[in-house]
């Protein structure tokens, strides 16, 4: 390769790093960014990496991080930002780039080059390397065992197909659907191999894929994902949850996930996608060169300075991913990187013979000036998606999915406002409230506040969880018997309702308990079912008498009804007799428990923020700390 | 897995006794000795994985229902058409009267006014003293949003002065913002029904609105402001 081929590599990877470290911190972090960052957390304090099968991805993320933060001398974790975490991923973005030299011989100088400035300017993969997540790094790996299996076929050099080996362990360690990947990489070589007319063996050809280099290079592949699933052997466990993981996958991939999308999903975001009041976006130049590519590699044409199988071998592969990828039902627009990546590479070779195919040097000229002018027009959607604050968070980019919204960021400007008035000021106990923990990114926005703490229902909550019950069918065959007046009471009251529907066939015990625990709710969340007389053979614990006296109401008089019951029923219902947890000084909310939250302990509802699209957030702070924090900002 | 849910409550209940007595100790002027932080750690948050792309929060309902607003009969709309000004001051009379025409629906761009960033005002001149039994704003309903330091005021005269009755309906302003006191008033979400504000039968002429931008952008946005009353007298 010529002195001017490597300059422009380099300054192909340039812009790579531009476009993926300029104003890293410009959107908030995702949820699923911050669930990677806190996981992080626990490596990097000394408590170690445990992997996870049922979700999170592989370990190669976490370790990752921790070579680039001890080799940039990071400190305490409470000081990391979101652009030192989103660096890493930036970094491999730009290896993508740079591994392009391992390929450049097989695609030819030209192509290579185009595919360095595709690969750079491509709006989706300027997105995702900018986001802590594990799909850059994943395709980072599969690409190094594209190129390093390339350079093998090349040299047959052992040293090349362990890099291969080692590329296939750190995928497999870094995201479940390597598989597919593996899957790709056998269809296509078997394919390129049927379709390559016969021809006889080099040298060469005699000394590639001997078993010894096979065996080496597969040994490597499963010491490196050993290595790295069991966490340097500090957890075997890891190994086997290695090989468990798909089992659970396989259930999310047929339909049990709030991820399932119809075929088109990715490709609408590629191709033309466009929502009311936002741009149009599109990747389509990148598809068009990527089919001249294909056209191409099996026509008769010469592909300049490209190796036709390798050309073929990368269609084949793409076409089979981006196949699997469309066809199955899960989908996250991520995970269109890994194919498209294919894709990037085919549109450099597509470029490289769509202008050596030109006859006369002006239709040169202006294909060239088409070409660029097309990669400016991505590197401008690059900026507009990834770096623009204006759409970098927006539903109208094809690339935010389930993203977090700026307003967070106004929460919790205001959360670090009120501490800094309060004397507690970082060991301000903050309570985060919300059902299903969607409370997401909160965790690394609060990393400061050692006394934060995250729930899922709110102080005081009373009403009965389904786990709660001792003995669902003693409890029913009592109230059934009718024998005393609370009894009597809550069979006209209905709480044995529907109850026959569960049947079996319906969904057994758990079904009832569901049931059973709606109807116990809906009665201790009316009023108040003290009666002295219908309590009068019933032993009322001291508490409950003393919460009777204080004539509660609200969350009080939910928790009062409770005592109640479990005092007339203490064999059936169990008998804590709690009392609520107070109200912190300050809490932040999901709005779906708006109805559950006593306003009189809470405190003063601050402001409504917007967590995602349609997920709200109520912050509530105590009076006195209101107070003194309008007194210090007036100050 | 019953055990391990039947005890969730009583192991967020010591954790939250313990950080609210440490606070309330800490906050405390009268300390027998010195006192350091319990080194006291928190367990991890719960991990969560991607969330849907879009989940609309149950509790907001944009078609609420609101109940029947209980008026004496005769009360009509008395801001149809009178003449709006604001803060803004470069804002075309034009562009504000559609704040009075009658017109309010948000999808339609051409029927919200845009006015600039920070806290800013409208006011409606009812062109003679009104009995005003509530006020009905509708700012940008397009989408779910929440509106800042909304304040609604009712004055004699045009100025707002304190010589001139100012009465506040609704603030809520938490962090005074506006410097018209500190509100009382709860964020709200924005829907098709407006937001409506008790009047409670106050006599005045003028109506003014303060907003300082939403959860949707810095603009303060107005679709239609209705004023029900009846002529004082």
């Amino acid at each position: 390769m010529t002195k001017g081929f490597s300059l422009w590599l380099l300054l192909a990877a340039l812009l790579a790093l531009g476009l993926r470290t300029v104003q890293l911190d410009s959107r908030p972090m995702h949820n699923d960014e911050a669930v990677n960052a806190i996981k992080f957390r626990n490596l990097w304090d000394g408590a170690g990496y445990r992997y996870d099968p049922v979700e999170f991805h592989g370990p190669t993320l976490a370790y990752s991080t921790l070579v680039w933060e001890k080799l940039t001398l990071a400190g305490n974790f409470a000081r990391f930002s979101e652009a030192r975490l989103r660096s890493l991923t930036a970094l491999f973005g730009v290896g993508l780039v740079l591994l392009l030299f391992l390929v450049s011989d097989g695609l030819g100088p030209k192509a290579t080059l185009a595919a360095a400035l595709l690969t750079a300017v491509s709006p989706v993969m300027v997105y995702y390397s900018r986001d802590y997540i594990h799909e850059t790094l994943f395709v980072f790996f599969s690409f190094l065992a594209l190129a390093s299996g390339w350079r093998y076929c090349q040299t047959a050099k052992i040293a090349w197909i362990l890099l291969t080996g080692a590329a296939f362990g750190l995928m497999q360690a870094t995201k479940e659907t390597f598989i597919f990947n593996i899957a790709a990489v056998m269809g296509a070589l078997l394919l390129n191999e049927w379709l390559r007319p016969p021809a006889p063996a080099t040298p060469l050809d005699k000394k590639l894929f001997n078993p010894a280099h096979l065996a080496a290079a597969a040994l490597v592949w499963l010491a490196v994902a050993a290595l790295l699933f069991s966490s340097f052997f500090s957890n075997p466990a890891g190994l086997l949850d290695a090989a468990r993981t798909y089992l659970i996958w396989f259930q999310r991939v047929k339909g049990a996930s709030p991820h399932i999308h119809e075929w088109s999903f990715y490709w609408e975001r590629l191709l033309f996608f466009h929502r009311a009041g936002g741009p149009i976006w599109s990747e389509a130049l990148i598809l068009l060169l990527a089919v001249g590519a294909g056209i191409a590699a099996f026509g008769r044409r010469q592909l300049p300075g490209a190796s036709r199988p390798l050309v073929r071998f990368i269609l084949l592969y793409t076409v089979i991913l981006a196949a699997i990828y469309t066809a199955l039902p899960y989908k996250t627009p991520w995970s269109a990187l890994g194919f498209w990546h294919g894709a990037i590479l085919l549109a450099g070779v597509g470029a490289s013979a769509l202008t050596a195919g030109l006859m006369g040097r002006r239709l040169k000229i202006a294909a060239g000036i088409i070409l660029a002018t097309g990669a400016a027009q991505l590197a401008v959607q690059a900026w507009q998606s990834a770096i623009n604050s204006r759409y970098s968070a927006d539903p109208r980019n094809p690339w935010v999915y389930s993203q977090t919204l700026p307003n967070l960021l106004e929460l919790t400007a205001k959360v670090d406002a009120v501490a800094a008035a309060s004397p507690d000021d970082r060991h301000l106990p903050i309570s985060v409230i919300a059902p299903d923990s969607d409370y997401w990114p909160l965790p690394w926005y609060l990393r400061r506040y050692n006394a934060a703490g995250f729930f899922e229902n709110v102080p005081g909550f009373s009403k009965f969880l389904p786990a709660e019950i001792q003995d669902v069918d003693a409890f029913v065959k009592k109230v059934r018997a009718n024998s005393d007046p609370v009894s009597k009471f809550l069979l006209e009251s209905g709480l044995t309702n529907n109850l026959d529907a569960a049947h079996p066939a319906n969904g057994g015990p758990a079904y009832l308990e569901s049931i059973l625990v709606t109807n116990l709710n809906r009665i201790i969340t009316g009023p108040s079912i003290y009666d002295s007389n219908r309590f009068q053979q019933v032993h009322l614990h001291p508490e409950t008498g003393e919460l009777l006296r204080q004539n509660p109401r609200g969350q009080d008089l939910i928790r009062l009804n409770r005592w109640l019951l479990e005092d007339a029923y203490p064999a059936e219902l169990g008998a804590d007799h709690l009392p609520a947890e107070p109200y912190p000084p300050l809490t932040i909310l999901s709005a779906r428990l708006e109805p559950d939250v006593d306003p009189d302990k809470a405190g003063i509802m601050t402001g409504l923020y917007e967590l995602r699209p349609g997920v709200w957030l109520e912050l509530y702070v105590q009076s006195n700390l209101w107070s003194t924090y309008l007194q210090h900002r007036a100050k | 897995m019953n055990a391990i849910l039947k005890n969730h409550r009583c192991r967020r209940l010591p954790l939250c006794l313990i950080l609210c007595l440490a606070w309330l100790s800490a906050s405390s002027s009268s300390r027998a000795e010195d006192l350091v932080p319990l080194p006291i750690t928190n367990g991890p948050p719960v991990f969560i994985g991607t969330p849907p792309n879009n989940k609309p929060d149950p509790n907001i309902d944009v078609n609420t229902n609101r109940p029947h607003f209980p008026a004496p009969a005769g009360v009509t709309n008395v801001a149809l058409h009178k003449k709006v000004t604001s803060s803004v001051t470069n804002a075309a009379p034009e562009d504000l009267a559609k704040i009075t025409d009658g017109e309010k629906n948000s999808s339609d761009e051409d029927n919200v006014v845009i006015l600039h960033r920070g806290v800013q005002w409208v006011q409606i001149d009812l062109g003679s003293t009104q009995e005003i039994f509530a006020i009905v704003v509708w700012h940008a309903y397009d989408k779910i949003k929440v509106y800042h330091d909304v304040v609604v005021q009712v004055a004699d005269g045009p100025d707002f002065t304190a010589a001139q009755n100012v009465r506040t309906l609704f603030n809520n302003d938490v962090e005074n913002k506006a410097s018209l006191g500190i509100g009382t008033n709860r964020e709200y979400f924005e829907t098709n029904e407006g937001k409506l504000v008790d009047a409670k039968g106050a006599k005045a002429r003028y109506v003014r609105l303060y907003s300082n931008g939403s959860t949707g952008g810095t603009f303060n946005e107005y679709t239609e402001v209705e004023v029900y009353g009846r002529p004082a007298k």
